[in-house]
Order: C-alpha cells, then sequence, then structure tokens
C-alpha cells in the first residue's frame, strides 16, 4: 500500500514539477519551429495537422507501413501542459493577493488551450461563391468533396444521398436506399480532366462509359500541398438499379453539371461536387466592389453588398455591407469578405460557424490583465525592498 | 594627451558640442542651385505615384536608391542631386544617360551585357542600352520561372531588366510630345478642317500614339485637373490627349511645358519664373496638397534616420573609448548625444506618421526604424535607474544597426507605400503591430545586455559584482516587459485575423515567428523562477532571444521565397545567417563555466 502512495506521490510530483512545465514549453517551441518550416513544403494545412492535431511525430513508414513515434507533437504537449498547469496550481501557488496576477495568466492560459480545442473541434470553415444579382443559401468545403446522387423525381423538391470522400476508395461498393448500387471502380484524391485525343486507347479498360465523361480522360496526378490549389478528386463508378447495372459514370469537380442517369420513372443526377453546408437564409450578392488607390493595382477596400433573405424570419430580410475587417455575423455564422473572381463580377465569401468564437478574447483579456498585475506588484516589490 | 581642464571649461565645451550637433540634426540641406536653376523650386512639386502624393524629391530619391543604392549621383567632378539628376532624366535625357546610375554587381549579368568585369559597379544606361534587346528576352523568359527556383544570375538579371524599366518610365513621364505648330490653333479653331486634310490627320494621330504610350508608361503621374468640385491626378500623356480630343488645356501641363523649353534654350530664368508661377497655382488651387508636399520635401532635406544613424555611431565610439580613458566627461557627452539623437529619431518617426496618416509601424522598413527607436528609449530610461553605461551603450548599438537596416531596405522603393485592403485599418496597425513591434525591440534590448555581460565578463577582468547585478536585474525586467508585449501582440494579432479572417489562429509563419518570442521569454522566466538557471543563464538565454527575435522578424519573410531569391533578400539571407552564428558563438562563450572568465562572476 505504502508503495503504491509512494508511486502515486512520485507521479503527483513529476506531473507537477516545473521541469515538466519547462520541457513542455520547450517541446512547443520546437514544435512551432518545425511547423513553420514544414509550411514551406507541405502548406499550412497538412503541416498543422502533422504537427499540432495529432498525438506523435512519427517516422517515415517502414515495416508494413508502420510508423514509430518519435516526438510529442501538439494533442500530447497541450495536455500534459494543462495537467501540469493545474497540478502545479494545487501544489506550489498559494491563494494570495500577491500572486493574483500569476493565478489570472495562468487560468487565462487554460481557457485559450480549451477554447483551441473546442475550435479545432467544433469550427467548420467554407466559401460561399456568388455571382452578383444571384442569391445562393449553400457554401461549400473547397477541403472535401461529396459524390451526390440527386433523385430530383418529385417536382417540389429534390432528394439527395451524399457520400462523403471518406467513403470513396477504389473496389468500394456502396448501397443506397433506393435500390441503387454504386461500385466504386476507380478513385484518385487529386486529377486532372483532358478531353481524349486518342480514340483507340481509352482510359482505363471500362469502354462502356456514358455521359459527357465518355470523351474526357481522367489523369491521376500526385497530391497537392499548394494552399491555393486544393486537390480536385475524381471517380469512374459503375452504377446498377435493382441489381441490374445501368452503365459507367466518369466524374470530376471539374465536371460542375449533374449528369443524368437512365432510370425509368425517375429523375436521377449525379455529381462529385464540393461538400455542401445549406443554410435556412440565403444572400442575395448586389454589389460587388473593389477599390483600388488612384493610378495603381493596390486594393485599398473590397466590399460586397448584400441582402439578407430569411424566408422563416422576413423582419431580419435587410441590405448588409460586408468588407475586409467588417463581417456579417449571423444565425451562428461569420461571413468574411475573402476573394473574387471573374473581373470583380463574383465575390467569395469565407463562411465560418464557430460557436467558440468568443474564447480567445476572454482568455487573452484574462492574460494581459494578469501579467500586467504581476509586473506591477513586482516592480512595487522591488521598489520598496531598494 | 592634454591635462584636464577645470570642470566649468569642460561643461561650456560639451554644451558647445551637443548644440552643434542639435543644430546639425535638425538642419535641412535643400538641394542647391545648379547653373542658375533653383533646384529646390522643382523638387517641391508634388505629384502622384503608386497612389500617394508626394514631392518630386521624393520620387528622385527613392528611384535613385532603387538604381544605384544611392542618394545622388558621383561624378569625377561633382556629386549630383537626386533632384538634379531627375530633371537632367526628364528635360535633357541625352545628359542623364551617360551618368552611371546602375549598380550591377554579379558578374555574369555584366557578361551578358557585353560590361567590363572589373572593379567598376556602376553603368550608364547608354552603356546598358545595346543591350536592352536581348536583356529583355531573355527577362521575358526568366519570368516564367518561380521566383523559388530562380539563380541567382536570372534574379540578378531581372533585377536591371526592372531598374532599365524603371529608368525609362520615369523619363517618359514628364515628356510633352512636341505639337506640329499649326495643330493646336487649327484644332481650338476650326476643328472640321481636320477632316479633310490627310496631313493634319497624320499628325494629330502619330502626337495621340505617342501620349498614349506616354500615359501607359508613365511612372507618376504629374497633372492635377479639376473635376467636379476637386483635382484629379492624370499623366502628361493623358493631359495631352484631353487637349487634342477636348481642347482643354490644364496649367500645370503648361507650367510644366514651359520649365522643358527653358531647359533646352538653357534659359534658367525663364525655369524658375515658370517654377515659380506653378508654385503659385498650387498655393491658390491644391493648397493642401502642396503644403503636405512641401512638408515632406522638409523631412527628406533632414534625413533624420542618417543623421540619428551617424550620432548613434559617435555614442558607441564615445563610450567605448570612456571604457578606457576620460570615463566621466566622455559619458556625460555620450549621454547627451544620445538624447540628441533620440530626439531626430522621434521627429524622423513622427514626420512619417503625419505625413503618411498611419500608425508608425506599416511595413518592414518602418518596422526596422521603430524597433530601433524604442530600443533606445527603452535603453535611455534603464540607464537612468542603473547609469553604469550599459543601457546607453546597448542603445547606440540596436539604434545604429536598425537604422543601417532600414537604409537597406529602402532600396526598394518609396518607404510609404499605400496600404493593401486587409492592411487598411489604423487601429488594428496602431495595436497589434506597435505591440509586437516594442516586444521585438525590448527582446534585442535584452539579448544585446546579455551580450555586453558575456563579452565583458569572459574578455576582461572588469564585470564586478555590481555591475553584474546590475546588468541582469536591467535583462530580467525587459524580459518581463518584452513577455508582456509580444504576448498582447501576438493576441491582438489573433483578434484581428478573426476579424478579418474569421479564424483566431491560422499557423501562418509571421504569427509562429511571435508566438515563438512569447514561448522563449516564458521559458527564461519560469527557468529562472525554478532557479534552473542564474545570472550567467539567463544572460546565455536571453542572447539566444536576439536569434529567435530576428528569425521571427526576418526569417519567416525568406520561407517558401528560396535562396536564390530577389537580389536584396540573397544580401539580407547572408546577413541574417552571419548575425544568428555570432549570437550562437556569444552564447557558446557565456557557456564556458567561471572558472574560465577573466571576470568573477556568479555561477
Amino acid at each position: 500500500m505504502d508503495k503504491i502512495k509512494f508511486a502515486a506521490k512520485e507521479c503527483f510530483e513529476f506531473l507537477s514539477s516545473l521541469e515538466l512545465t519547462l520541457a513542455g514549453l520547450g517541446a512547443l517551441a520546437l514544435l512551432v519551429f518545425l511547423c513553420t518550416l514544414g509550411e514551406v513544403q507541405l502548406g499550412v494545412y497538412d503541416s498543422v495537422k502533422i504537427h499540432f492535431n495529432s498525438w506523435f511525430l512519427y517516422s517515415r513508414p517502414f515495416f508494413h507501413g508502420y510508423r514509430i513515434p518519435l516526438f510529442p507533437a501538439g494533442k500530447l504537449v497541450g495536455v500534459v501542459l494543462i495537467a501540469n498547469l493545474l497540478l502545479a496550481h494545487f501544489k506550489r501557488l498559494t491563494l494570495s493577493y500577491k500572486k493574483i496576477g500569476l493565478w489570472l495568466t495562468h487560468f487565462g492560459l487554460i481557457i485559450l488551450f480549451v477554447g483551441q480545442f473546442l475550435t479545432g473541434r467544433f469550427s467548420r470553415e467554407s466559401q460561399m461563391t456568388i455571382k452578383e444579382n444571384t442569391a445562393k443559401n449553400y457554401s461549400e468545403d473547397p477541403r472535401h468533396s461529396e459524390l451526390d446522387l440527386i433523385d430530383a423525381t418529385d417536382s417540389n423538391s429534390d432528394t439527395i444521398y451524399s457520400i462523403p470522400q471518406q467513403l470513396l476508395k477504389t473496389g468500394k461498393t456502396i448501397h443506397l436506399p433506393n435500390q441503387m448500387t454504386l461500385v466504386i471502380k476507380h478513385y484518385a484524391k487529386n486529377a486532372a480532366v483532358d478531353i481524349r485525343k486518342n480514340d483507340d486507347a481509352p482510359f482505363p479498360n471500362y469502354s462502356a462509359i456514358q455521359g459527357p465523361g465518355k470523351n474526357l480522360d481522367i489523369i491521376d496526378m500526385p497530391l497537392s500541398h499548394e494552399d491555393n490549389q486544393p486537390n480536385m478528386p475524381a471517380t469512374l463508378v459503375q452504377i446498377s438499379y435493382k441489381g441490374k447495372i445501368l452503365g459507367n459514370w466518369q466524374l470530376s469537380e471539374m465536371i460542375p453539371l449533374p449528369q443524368q442517369i437512365p432510370v425509368k420513372g425517375k429523375e436521377i443526377y449525379l455529381v462529385l461536387r464540393p461538400k455542401r453546408y445549406y443554410f435556412p437564409f440565403s444572400l442575395f450578392l448586389k454589389k460587388f466592389t473593389h477599390k483600388i488607390y488612384t493610378g495603381t493595382s493596390i486594393p485599398s477596400r473590397f466590399s460586397s453588398l448584400v441582402h439578407i433573405e430569411d424566408p422563416a424570419a422576413p423582419l431580419e430580410n435587410r441590405n448588409t455591407l460586408i468588407s475586409m475587417n467588417h463581417p456579417l455575423r449571423f444565425e451562428g455564422l461569420t461571413f468574411y469578405q475573402a476573394s473574387y473572381a471573374q473581373n470583380d463580377t463574383v465575390s467569395i465569401l469565407q463562411v465560418v460557424h464557430n460557436p467558440s468564437w468568443t474564447i480567445p478574447y476572454i482568455s487573452s483579456f484574462l492574460v494581459a490583465l494578469g501579467l500586467i498585475i504581476h509586473f506591477l506588484l513586482r516592480l512595487k516589490q522591488a521598489k520598496f525592498i531598494s | 594627451m592634454k591635462e584636464e581642464k577645470t570642470p566649468s571649461k569642460n561643461s561650456l565645451l560639451l554644451n558647445l558640442l551637443v548644440l552643434g550637433s542639435l543644430i546639425w540634426a535638425f538642419f535641412p540641406i535643400f538641394p542647391r542651385s545648379s547653373s542658375g536653376i533653383d533646384l529646390s523650386l522643382f523638387s517641391q512639386l508634388p505629384v502622384l505615384q503608386e497612389g500617394r502624393v508626394k514631392p518630386l524629391d521624393t520620387v528622385a530619391r527613392s528611384s535613385l536608391l532603387m538604381l544605384s543604392h544611392k542618394e545622388s549621383v558621383s561624378t569625377k567632378e561633382e556629386e549630383i542631386p537626386s533632384s538634379k539628376w531627375l530633371l537632367d532624366l526628364i528635360s535633357r535625357p541625352e545628359i542623364a544617360d551617360l551618368e552611371k546610375v546602375f549598380c550591377i554587381d554579379n558578374l555574369d549579368v555584366l557578361g551578358f551585357l557585353n560590361l567590363p568585369q572589373n572593379a567598376q559597379r556602376y553603368f550608364s544606361f547608354n552603356q546598358i542600352g545595346p543591350s536592352w534587346d536581348r536583356l529583355e528576352k531573355k527577362a521575358d523568359s526568366i519570368e516564367k520561372i518561380p521566383a523559388k527556383s530562380r539563380s541567382s544570375f536570372e534574379s540578378a538579371l531581372l533585377e536591371v531588366e526592372e531598374q532599365m524599366v524603371l529608368y525609362q518610365r520615369l523619363k517618359f513621364s514628364l515628356e510633352i510630345p512636341e505639337l506640329p505648330d499649326s495643330l493646336p490653333s487649327i484644332l481650338l479653331k476650326n476643328p472640321q478642317a481636320i477632316a479633310k486634310d490627310k496631313r493634319l490627320q497624320k499628325e494629330l494621330s502619330d502626337v495621340l500614339t505617342r501620349s498614349n504610350f506616354i500615359d501607359q508608361s508613365a511612372y507618376f503621374w504629374a497633372i492635377p485637373v479639376s473635376s467636379g468640385s476637386q483635382y484629379v491626378w492624370i499623366s502628361s500623356g493623358k493631359a495631352i490627349g484631353q487637349l487634342l480630343s477636348q481642347g482643354t488645356l490644364s496649367s500645370p501641363l503648361l507650367f510644366y511645358h514651359q520649365m522643358e523649353e527653358a531647359r533646352k534654350t538653357s534659359d534658367p530664368a525663364a525655369f524658375n519664373a515658370a517654377a515659380n508661377s506653378y508654385r503659385q497655382w498650387l498655393k491658390k488651387n491644391l493648397p493642401s496638397q502642396w503644403m503636405w508636399s512641401r512638408y515632406e520635401e522638409i523631412f527628406n532635406a533632414v534625413s533624420p534616420f542618417w543623421k540619428g544613424l551617424v550620432l548613434y555611431f559617435i555614442v558607441f565610439i564615445l563610450l567605448a573609448i570612456s571604457w578606457v580613458i576620460l570615463p566621466e566627461i566622455l559619458t556625460r557627452l555620450a549621454m547627451r548625444l544620445l538624447v540628441v539623437a533620440l530626439s531626430v529619431h522621434s521627429f524622423g518617426i513622427l514626420c512619417r506618421i503625419v505625413i503618411q496618416g498611419r500608425p508608425p509601424v506599416t511595413n518592414l522598413y518602418s518596422s526596422a526604424v521603430f524597433i530601433g527607436w524604442v530600443a533606445v528609449l527603452l535603453c535611455w530610461i534603464l540607464e537612468k535607474k542603473f547609469p553604469k553605461g550599459f543601457a546607453a551603450m546597448t542603445a547606440s548599438i540596436i539604434g545604429f544597426t536598425t537604422l543601417i537596416i532600414a537604409h537597406h531596405l529602402a532600396m526598394t522603393g518609396d518607404t510609404m507605400e499605400m496600404m493593401r485592403a486587409v492592411l487598411n485599418s489604423n487601429f488594428w496597425l496602431s495595436t497589434h503591430v506597435s505591440s509586437i513591434t516594442v516586444g521585438y525591440a525590448s527582446t534585442f534590448v535584452a539579448g544585446t545586455l546579455g551580450i555586453l555581460y558575456i563579452l565583458k565578463g569572459v574578455l576582461t577582468p572588469s564585470l564586478d559584482k555590481e555591475a553584474a547585478k546590475a546588468l541582469v536585474q536591467m535583462t530580467y525586467g525587459i524580459i518581463c516587459f518584452s513577455l508582456l508585449f509580444s504576448f498582447v501582440g501576438t493576441v491582438l494579432g489573433g483578434i484581428w485575423a478573426d476579424q478579418s479572417w474569421g479564424r483566431f489562429w491560422g499557423w501562418d509563419p509571421k504569427e509562429n515567428g511571435a508566438l515563438l518570442i512569447v514561448l522563449w521569454n516564458a521559458i527564461i522566466l519560469h527557468a529562472r523562477w525554478g532557479g534552473f538557471i542564474r545570472e550567467r543563464g539567463l544572460m546565455v538565454m536571453a542572447v539566444l532571444g536576439n536569434v529567435i527575435t530576428s528569425l521571427s522578424w526576418f526569417g519567416v519573410n525568406m520561407l517558401g521565397i528560396g535562396l536564390h531569391s530577389y537580389g536584396w533578400m540573397d544580401k539580407a539571407f547572408f546577413w541574417l545567417s552571419i548575425f544568428i552564428l555570432s549570437q550562437l558563438a556569444i552564447a557558446a562563450l557565456g557557456g564556458l563555466p567561471p572558472p574560465y572568465w577573466k571576470s568573477k562572476i556568479q555561477s
């Protein structure tokens, strides 16, 4: 029993030690440095995934694809630092007014960490591309795609069967509730589409390709890590209805229009496109403005004048101006002016759903306040002594 | 050595010296008249360039810096001020084309241009001219290569091509095409006559083509024309076009035309008269733009950052000598000169704020200037509290170094550029950017104090207990200060990012750099509180803080651009590497166990 107590005490001592704090901070600094270097080759998204959104940094796969963990990554270091901080407060820091600054700072840091964790878990980023004088009620995630089977038989509403990208794998069979079956004959995470030049060499050996994809070649490409060059997935799907094979279709995000699948008595379309998030309201883009300084091409201001159209709450309908540094916050979503296209007639808005967006504001205020109080108290103390 | 004078005489001499340096520091040096032409009349004239109304003086200085990396042209006989050079380029290009203003030091590029590969670095337009076609073709093919994979020859060649383009654009900016004598009067009185006359039509279309070309290639727009209730700026080519198509003649065009005619006929009196009339016209019609342009010219003429640079250097030398002889008097003089340097430095920053209507830090150049200013100010306060000369020494080192860096950064163009849409927010620029920069400045102060401690301690026996204690206390206090400002700055950056992109933290290299400084300061403070490091450890870690701060200030800008990037980044990379190596060497020196130190220190 004593042994266990002793071991537990040792463990507590270790977890609450300042040595561990320093090791954790050092590891964090090293990770930030490595992540920054990694961004050059991998792009921000992938480098952060490797260095911070995982538990370990792994070696290259060597034996049967196994990898060994080499160094703790962001998640592990974060958890250890938080545990260390909490335990250290139990052990060392007494509640006195002299220490109030430290308490505030560390408490703020814990909230900041937790807030970042929640953001990573629950926030969702997508983009909304609206042409002037049109409305849209959904945004798209350029990093994730989905295979959508649209049943438009009912003239009032469509039924959409969405198959997320993660389920698309070469050789996989997917049964849909409407008695249709999809066999993924080929799937590429990134592929280029080209018009077939040589009819003698159909790609791959699936000659019976239907629809507009018939005359196209899909060429597998290496994965892109450039932040402004998303991967373009493509797939070759065999479709059957009630056990009868209807044919093969080639799909790519480069073919944005849905392709019709011939099923008797039904109107079925198939499309591979960026994952969509639908809103209960729509935004109508009245005007996109791109101002530049006279005699230069330097932009001084971008803004989108939009009209909110909410059928459920007509009182919310109004004009609003979204510009750089002035986003629109509406129904839990935030719309930012992100980019533009097609000779300034198309506005691209970044749409963020982040329920924990206020946490960094509160926590950093606490940390800053704590630091100021602590250093002022120390200064006063030092003056008093001298 | 002379014998010590009496204190009163000494302080009289001291005060005279300080007064003299003060006058020198704030005295504006305007370009002198040259063969009867009042150059300052010309250099004050406002024009629109890169979206900002500025005096021709600024255009001349920044263009010449881009071409020759200097603010004047030196010939065997004389030193030609930048405004004189610009005036020649515009009104007597055949003379300007002989001036050696292109600075080329890449030997392969010199070979490509068939220029002598000897010690000579400066070349004239006429020397490069014969190779222009080849240069342009080669540059076109280089532009297709991504910046990352260009060789240093290719980047240097592209730089020369860009310099040539800039030179020619400057030349065309005020060109007023010759109008056939009869054309203007026919246009005004009897426009229908042109439709019948083939020769007139040809003349008209030639002039229009030329003025259109001038409009397309003008580097700055010099002609204000009234549009409704206000004035807008257009190029001289466009003004000619308006004259021919609408029959409207803007007065500024006429004044510039008179100035150029006067130059061609070598009539300085007529030139001065035309410039003066334009000046009166501006005072009347564009009073505020005229005034700002005038202020900016004075700011340029004072050259506060150059004066600061010289003064910081003198302070450094004085303090260094004071450690050997005449400690008391030299320190006193140095401290006063430091105040003069700080005041002219402050004046420069204030002028930039007022002229630009922006907070102090808007780009890399102004961050260098501001880091120096904050560091010197902090050191001055420290020196008041711990009057041992260390903080003053630190001030002179950082002040001098940052202003040298700023001087080199100015070679990329006008340093008061317009802010892109996402940065177009004075609130965030003044809060986030300023506090981050204060964070940078304070880590450099702590690091430099660390260097002084290590060098003095290891190499000399002069680091006594008291001096060591003062150095450590200053460093410790500054690290706390730095942690606060870099944290607040980083967080404000996050909040700005949340406001403009919808994410608090995006792992952008610049954000990561700021975070690293925060983490490093936190590590130092926790290690000190835990007793893992003591005096010496604190100082060594403070020196390493210099490495981290320089990486986050400059290093991240070089990421992804590759090592064979644009000319100046190539050089910046070289100097950054030298700096980092030197800091590591000093830290290693500080890592020597106490018995190897010449001074007796705590472990």
